[in-house]
């Protein structure tokens, strides 16, 4: 994971890394992730000249989910000339976790949706790491009961009682009721719909779904003006839909296509609506991913130039070690460049990146280590806890896999999408806060969904994330811009990285990974 | 002054009823038969009363000094009646004689209260108003007391603050009238300090977090709290009323010593007498020691492991003396090994086999104990059976939680277990139900062990017999990502009063 924040901010967040910042009673809290740092190395290209390096088959940058499906998928060809080299010490990306005591918690991505039964490659995977244990009498899938999300799944907190599930349907008005129900009877619709060419409308991977323009369409105008245009304006479906928008693509329904707002709900079955989640979130997939793999690994490496070396027919990567305090030039017949297009436009000034169509959204992750579980007036604690009306998503119960029955200690995630503003505004100002600011709008949110509570809270980590993800706005699914992006201008370079999905999930990342990987391979990607 | 000594009469008046009130109630609490508690202590109230009005003509001089003394006695005898009654119970050998000996003190006091109060006004008002107005506030006093006592005091306050709260009203009347009327007297500031003390001694009394919360949640049993431990998991707590032990989790009764031999019978013999040389038994829960107790009526047992989250309740079944009456000391055999540990949690560890396996938790009330109901809770327990072995649920009732019963039916069943569903009658739970399943169909045991005292060999085959209101129902599987069990369960039980 690359980020970027105003250059001049750099030493403010250095320092907050460095101070673990007392609150009151040796409460500690910081922000962690080192990756700001390491990362604006490559915008100021300032390197000793190189000496030679390594030589490998394939060489796969970026240990994001995309790169380590790519190497997964390697591997289980029998392949075992690749090797993976990341900005980050750890691999996971965005799927990365952490650890304190016999707790794990998640820095990002921590679920996983049951995926459909025609994600072939999705459900081998899960079946090779003992997610799918079998099959039942009816050819359905039968998914590990640790780690299918235990009940209760969500709460949502509403008028001041925590009701089960996201929609208070008790507490909500007629007229709302009825327009809640025609949103569903249209993405039910839409779910079912097959267009011209065949294919369904919206299909996870994305590039499976229909190209019929009967759906690009939808890609034209912003989810909210697409639900106001239908003549539902509820201010609670809208604050439903938004949060949405929010909790998958990090970015405000105003400023999501309306094709990605629906595919949210339109490419998940009906049936399979249950997730997959672990303590250390996506973590555990990424754990899964590199199993074997491990070796093959180097972080800390700041990949800054590739280029065709001439005659040879190889690719030179030019990379800074950190823990070797070395500038040194790896040799391999194939790449994988598994890295957000921002970044790998530095690295590569003939891949195509315009940072008007591109935008990624900025997040916050503040992790916090309780003393005592929340109590609740309502529906008791659940694994995801959501206010309405919130800046922030709600809270994650991290340890609720746990059959601790009895558990006080605990770790609740919150998060937080950067929205209400351009990612760079956003950016700006978050780099600008400090770690007293941030855990005071954690404490302030937890607060308001538990009085009193905030106490119980002892240390909080923040991860800011100024990269976190594409933003599918407006235009940027259909349009030819993304399919350019995803045209390598090298043979023998393979490309695989959400971004050129337009929508930041484990399931697109796993999908660009295999495609790259088959391409390596000589195999036919799948279509 | 008239006005403040005819206020005292009111108040003396309530608080010596309401008294009176907490001393019957507490009677009947604890020793039953509330007809002949309250007949005898309204009878022992009112004729002590009676000595203390013969009494009061012994004073002489220094009414007032007197009235605020024998006030002050009062706020602390009455006062803290209750809290001393319930803590004495369990430690004194003749309960009745302190509860009548406090009943008579509070009559005596009261008696000598109201013709002293009489005397200080005799120079206010001529006799026939005099007369008629304390009467008047004396009689008006109790008619607040008899209302307040159990539309307020109880429900809200418990006995025990109601006395304290009504010997900070006795105290509070004693220092206005110190304030009022012994303005100038030499002995005003030695009164004014006990005045002090007695105040500072029931407010104390009044607010007194903890002990005063255990006695007070004592009201919500019917029998009197011998024994009550927070643990870290629940609340911890038995009762004995006469020959009646029993214990509460959180509330729910957990046993009572009259017929548990009905329930702790049907647990353990349908299952454990029906496998030939079963000699290891693993127990999860029951932490009680009585479902145990029966295991050892199988000589050939060789050894039986129990795992049970609480050590306040596995420390009772081996301390407390009426628990190990109960459990005859089942707990100490040199064949027994306890673990404290969660049961879901052990069982992920866990390598050893066991033939037979008792599963005796709480109902499944929450989404904690929920989860000890779920298919992945089976699977382990399965692992942890022995190719002949076999396990028994208990399973709530299936009169009247049927939904729930069939729901564990079909979750071991959904498990892979063959499952034999059956029913005994326990009178302090009502009809409850219970589950055996293992790899293979239950087969009926040939013989039960002797010494029974409710199951008998050839009645064995009615348990498994359900009447039509109790048979199957359509009912979901319990896995760890529905709970339906536990919703069910809350939708069932939320039609009773328990």
């Amino acid at each position: 994971m690359f980020d970027k924040f105003p250059t001049d901010r750099r030493t403010l967040l250095a320092s907050g890394l460095l101070s673990l910042t007392a609150c009151t009673k040796n409460k500690k809290s910081a922000i962690v992730g080192a990756d700001h740092v390491s990362g604006h190395r490559l915008w100021n290209q300032n390197f000793p000249p190189s000496e030679p390096g390594p030589k490998v088959g394939t060489l796969i940058i970026g240990a994001g989910v995309s790169g380590l499906a790519a190497a997964y998928t390697l591997k289980k060809a029998g392949s075992n000339d690749y090797h993976i080299l990341d900005l980050a010490s750890e691999p996971g990306g965005n799927a990365r976790a952490g650890h304190t005591g016999d707790l794990s918690f998640p820095w990002g991505a921590h679920y996983l949706p049951q995926p459909g039964a025609n994600n072939h490659d999705l459900m081998a995977f899960l079946t090779d790491c003992g997610v799918i244990t079998g099959r039942d009498g009816r050819g359905q899938a039968v998914y590990n009961d640790d780690y299918l999300c235990h009940d209760v799944e969500e709460r949502l907190y509403y008028q001041g009682a925590w009701h089960e599930g996201l929609i208070p349907w008790k507490s909500l008005e007629p007229s709302t009721i009825k327009e809640i129900r025609a949103f569903f009877a249209y993405t039910d619709v839409m779910r079912a719909s097959i267009g011209r060419d065949n294919k369904r409308g919206f299909q996870i991977p994305l590039s499976l779904s229909s190209i019929d323009p009967h759906y690009a369409e939808l890609d034209r105008m912003t989810f909210a003006n697409f639900v106001r245009g239908q003549g539902w304006t509820s201010p609670f479906l809208g604050w439903y839909l938004n949060y949405c928008c929010r909790d998958d693509y990090g970015t405000d329904w105003e400023e999501t296509s309306a094709w990605a707002g629906l595919h949210y709900f339109a490419a998940r079955s009906g049936e399979n609506n249950k997730v997959l989640t672990w303590p250390e979130g996506n973590n555990w997939l990424v754990k899964q991913l590199i199993k074997g793999s491990e070796a093959k690994f180097t972080g800390g490496e700041i990949v800054h130039k590739l280029s065709p070396e001439k005659g040879s027919g190889l690719w030179a990567i030019e990379s800074w070690s950190e823990t070797l305090g070395a500038n040194r030039r790896w040799l391999a017949s194939d790449v994988i460049l598994a890295v957000p297009r921002f970044a790998g436009s530095r690295l590569l000034p003939e891949l195509p990146y315009s940072k008007d169509m591109m935008s990624y959204a900025p997040w916050m992750v503040a992790n916090c280590e309780v003393d005592s579980m929340p109590l609740s007036n309502g529906t008791p604690l659940a694994w995801d806890n959501v206010p309405y009306g919130s800046a922030s998503l709600g809270y994650v119960v991290s340890n609720h896999q746990s059959i601790e029955r009895y558990a006080s200690k605990g770790i609740l995630t919150s998060y937080w999408p950067l929205t209400g503003g351009s990612s760079d505004y956003l950016r700006a100002v978050s780099g600008l806060r400090s770690t007293e600011d941030w855990v005071r709008l954690v404490k302030a949110d937890f607060e308001m969904m538990h009085p009193g509570y905030s106490d119980s809270i002892q240390n909080v980590s923040i991860w800011l994330w100024g990269h976190g993800m594409i933003q599918p706005k407006p235009g940027y699914i259909t349009g030819e811009y993304r399919q350019a992006l995803n045209e390598a201008p090298f043979p023998r370079l393979a490309l695989a990285h959400t971004d050129m999905s337009g929508i930041s999930i484990f399931e697109e990342a796993f999908a660009q990974g295999l495609k790259a990987a088959r391409q390596v391979l000589g195999v036919t990607p799948w279509t | 002054m008239a006005a403040l000594l005819l206020a005292s009469a009111f108040v003396i008046a309530t608080a010596g009823l309401v008294y009176e009130l907490i001393a019957g109630t507490l009677a009947s609490y604890l020793l039953g038969d509330s007809i002949t508690q309250f007949s005898t202590i309204i009878g022992v109230y009112l004729s002590s009363m009676g000595i203390g009005s013969y009494l009061s003509k012994f004073i002489k001089k220094d009414l007032l000094k007197l009235f605020i003394r024998v006030e002050l006695l009062l706020a602390v005898f009455g006062g803290s009646s209750a809290a001393v009654l319930f803590v004495a119970f369990s430690e004194v050998s003749d309960f009745r004689i302190l509860l009548y000996a406090s009943v008579m003190i509070t009559g005596i006091l009261v008696g000598i209260e109201i013709p002293i109060l009489m005397r200080i006004l005799k120079d206010e008002f001529d006799f026939k108003e005099l007369v008629a107005k304390v009467f008047t506030f004396d009689y008006l006093g109790a008619l607040l007391a008899s209302l307040l006592f159990p539309l307020v005091l109880v429900p809200h306050l418990g006995l025990v603050r109601s006395g304290f709260l009504f010997g900070l009203c006795n105290a509070l009347v004693a220092g206005a009238s110190l304030k009022v009327l012994g303005k100038g007297q030499r002995w005003a500031r030695t009164e004014s300090y006990l005045v002090g003390v007695v105040v500072f001694l029931m407010t104390i009394g009044l607010g007194a977090g903890d002990l005063i919360t255990r006695w007070g949640e004592s009201l919500s049993y019917p029998d009197p709290v011998i024994t009550s431990i927070s643990s870290p998991y629940q609340r911890v707590l038995m009762t004995k009323r006469a020959n009646d032990l029993r214990l509460f989790l959180n509330g729910n009764l957990q046993f009572s010593s009259i017929d548990e031999y009905r329930y702790h019978e049907a647990l353990v013999h349908p299952g454990l007498a029906s496998i030939p040389g079963a000699k290891r038994v693993l127990v999860l829960g029951g932490g009680d020691g009585l479902a145990v107790r029966e295991i050892w009526k199988y000589p050939e047992i060789e050894s039986v492991t129990m795992i049970d989250l609480d050590s306040a309740v596995t420390d009772l079944a081996t301390k407390n003396s009426l628990l190990l009456e109960l459990n005859q000391n089942s707990l100490s055999s040199p064949k027994f090994h306890l673990v404290h540990q969660d049961a879901f949690q052990w069982l992920r560890t866990n390598h050893e086999t066991f033939d037979f396996v008792i599963i005796d938790f709480p109902d499944p009330s929450n989404f904690s104990i929920g989860k000890l109901y779920s298919t992945r809770f089976y699977d382990l327990v399965k692992n942890a059976m022995s190719p002949q072995g076999l396990m028994v649920v208990q399973s709530t009732s299936p009169f009247y939680a049927k939904q729930s019963y069939w729901t564990v039916v079909n979750t071991l069943t959904a498990s892979g277990l063959k499952t034999a569903p059956y029913h005994a009658y326990v009178p302090s739970f009502g009809e409850w139900g219970f589950v055996i399943a293992g790899r293979h169909d239950y087969v009926l045991p040939e013989s039960l062990p002797e010494n029974l005292r409710f199951l008998k060999t050839e009645d064995l085959p009615n348990l498994f017999q359900f009447p039509k209101d109790m048979q199957s129902t359509i009912s979901t599987i319990n896995r760890l990502d529905n709970q339906a069990l536990v919703r069910t369960f809350e939708q069932e039980w939320a039609q009773y009063v328990r």
